[in-house]
């Protein structure tokens, strides 16, 4: 199952160009001198740490011999599939009941809108797919027999994707927090080990090498019914940038549960309230809502076994786990409420929603309601879930023609961008090939003005 | 298995519960199946023509054209639905102007396409584009009343001169 979704995407992602913006400027920064000038480049002062992300893309890049578009996609289509079979994987089927779950959980680890981030952009390579990748092995380890090997692939891995993103700190999250639910496949050294990692990468962030955190002037960012730019949001959170930056976590939150607010706006309440309700967006509210419902009502009768420190089943303890890291996920985007930011905890709610289905499919979470009316509220939420997943393929479409686009319009964005400097014979040939390729390799884009794929498929993602 | 077995079969909580996923999983298999099959179904046909690919936006698609020999200047249909509501006869350059894309056109123009190869262009970029004169060679103009509509616009430009 995870092969035949990877792959299915992975034709559709294929066709997709490197896209000029954002990646482009990558290529300036990796064609000259050799892997180790690039990592030592990129441990810096400043708000960003992230040697791993760019000493990826040189190592790609210089794979490719020149061939950018198949090889890069190519790596991404790969990666999607290591993080579906480790997705997989942590399901741990058992029954036939259970089985039929997973074509779900698959539909909600890649229909969620948190994903998205993850599979659309290139960038050239993308580094929220690397972490989600980092975050399904991490509770994969976890649940392993406990080696020594487990132990230093746990804080490898921890190491690799802190500093390939920010982000990657959440795998730290995920180690600890399945120790904490009962989970020994990492050992208590190696959690130890874990934790005085996340300590050291503190100091040597912020006090060794000076580096800040962003802040209210690096990008405009959503608030209430609208996006404040740099400017607004200096006038309004300048002084005291606190309620802003708790008004981000409260959100992230929230996007993960209910699928709303997005960026930080909140453009599903807006709709409603003014009585003109998109049927994509009521779909992903619905589905996620109902989805949060289960795992709510599940986390309800459960809760007073938890406050003991029992957790009898996996179910259990993915739910825990998925709070933990919903709520060290949130953090990352108190200044900006990103939805890829946020896709560490759009995968754990995919398995602790997968697992807590499991439960209710195999009779053993015992339920309270009739099963005629769960089977219907099953149907709800599953059938929502994979219009999602279909949306994601659709967008797919999209961003294929807007990244042709992008580059038949090369000209244009070159103007904007103001370069200070002509480029070298080098650049002007990596730009060149790009282009070509782009071009080259005919647009198939679908999209029409108001068809139905428009009205029920999230292609704003 | 007879019919009053299948049924309590499909009675039993674990097969209800499943129902849902499967119908899901069905829903989209479906959806691949007409993606393979018939790819416009949930959307639109693909472009025919560079003036259609202009129309709709596609500025990759219309360079694949011309790469591939079609005639930047040519005469193309462009179906309803693109530019307005009706069907239209127009070059690629007047197909930019009716559908109001500035960049679009400067990019036709850079490409080789031939203004005065278009009998329309110029009267229609006064009738509803303005903005685009400069690329024609013409001085700018601001617009005498609202934006004509794009079927409006060639029905008053028909008789119009080629530019000079």
């Amino acid at each position: 199952m995870a092969v035949v979704s990877a792959g299915i995407m992975g034709v559709f992602l294929l066709r997709i160009p490197i896209q000029l913006s954002d990646s482009y400027t990558e290529f300036q920064s990796v064609y000259e001198g050799s892997l180790m000038d690039t990592l030592r480049s990129q441990f810096q002062a400043g708000p960003y740490l992230r040697p791993f992300r760019r000493g990826l893309i040189k190592v790609v890049y210089e794979l490719s011999g020149g061939n950018y578009q198949p090889w890069f996609r190519g790596f991404q289509v790969a990666q999607l599939l290591v993080l579906l079979l480790l997705v997989v994987g942590a399901l741990r089927v058992r029954t036939k009941a259970a089985a039929a779950m997973v074509p779900v959980t698959l539909a909600m680890v890649l229909g969620i809108h948190t994903f998205s981030g993850a599979i659309l952009e290139g960038l050239p390579i993308n580094h929220f797919l690397t972490i989600l990748i980092c975050c399904a092995a991490a509770i994969n380890l976890s649940r392993a027999r406990p080696s020594w090997l487990v132990d230093i692939a746990a804080v490898v891995l921890l190491v690799f994707a802190m500093l390939t993103i920010e982000s990657g700190l959440v795998v730290a999250a995920v180690l600890v927090a399945s120790y904490l639910v009962g989970y020994r496949g990492v050992s208590v050294w190696a959690v130890g080990a874990v934790v005085l990692t996340v300590g050291v990468y503190a100091y040597g962030r912020f006090v060794w090498l000076g580096g800040s955190t962003p802040d209210l002037g690096e990008r405009s960012a959503g608030f209430g019914f609208r996006v404040l730019d740099t400017g607004e949001l200096i006038r309004r959170f300048g002084p005291n940038p606190l309620p802003f930056y708790l008004y981000n976590f409260v959100s992230a939150i929230s996007a993960v549960l209910f699928a709303e607010p997005r960026g930080g706006v909140w453009v599903f309440v807006d709709t409603v309230l003014r009585g003109r309700i998109e049927l994509w967006r009521l779909i992903t509210v619905v589905s996620s809502t109902a989805m949060t419902g289960v795992l709510l009502a599940f986390a309800a009768q459960r809760l007073g076994r938890w406050r003991r420190g029992v957790f009898d089943s996996d179910a259990d303890r993915m739910v825990v786990i998925f709070a933990g890291v919903l709520l060290g996920n949130a953090v990352f985007a108190f200044a900006y409420a990103k939805d890829a930011i946020l896709g560490p905890a759009g995968l754990f709610y995919a398995l602790a929603a997968s697992a807590v289905l499991q439960q209710f499919v195999t009779g053993v979470a015992g339920l309270r309601l009739p099963h005629r009316a769960l089977a219907f509220a099953m149907t709800i939420v599953a059938c929502g879930w994979s219009i999602r997943l279909m949306g994601i393929h659709y967008s797919l479409q999209v961003r294929e023609g807007s990244t042709r686009n992008e580059w038949a319009y090369y000209e244009e964005w070159e103007r904007k961008q103001h370069f200070e400097e002509p480029f070298t014979a080098m650049e002007t040939q990596i730009l060149n090939a790009l282009r070509r390729q782009a071009i080259r390799g005919g647009s198939r884009v679908r999209r029409a003005p108001n068809g139905l794929a428009d009205r029920v498929f999230d292609i704003t993602q | 298995m007879n019919k009053g077995a299948l049924f309590a079969r499909l009675r039993e909580p674990a097969v209800l519960l499943t129902m849902g996923p499967v119908l899901a999983t069905g829903l989209v298999a479906l959806y691949l199946l007409i993606e393979t099959v018939r790819p416009w179904t949930l959307a639109a046909r693909p472009p025919d023509t560079i003036a259609e690919a202009v129309a709709w936006g596609n500025a990759a698609q219309a360079l694949e054209m011309m790469a591939r020999g079609a005639d930047v200047d040519a005469v193309s249909h462009v179906r309803p639905g693109l530019i307005d509501v009706v069907a239209f006869d127009v070059t690629p350059v007047e197909a930019a102007i009716l559908s109001r894309q500035i960049e679009m056109t400067a990019l036709l123009l850079r490409s080789g396409a031939d203004p005065t190869r278009s009998r329309l262009a110029v009267c229609l970029a006064r009738a509803r584009f303005p903005q685009a004169l400069p690329l024609l060679g013409q001085p700018e103009s601001d617009l005498e009343g609202p934006v004509a509509h794009a079927d409006e616009a060639v029905a008053a430009c028909s008789g119009a001169q080629p530019p000079r």
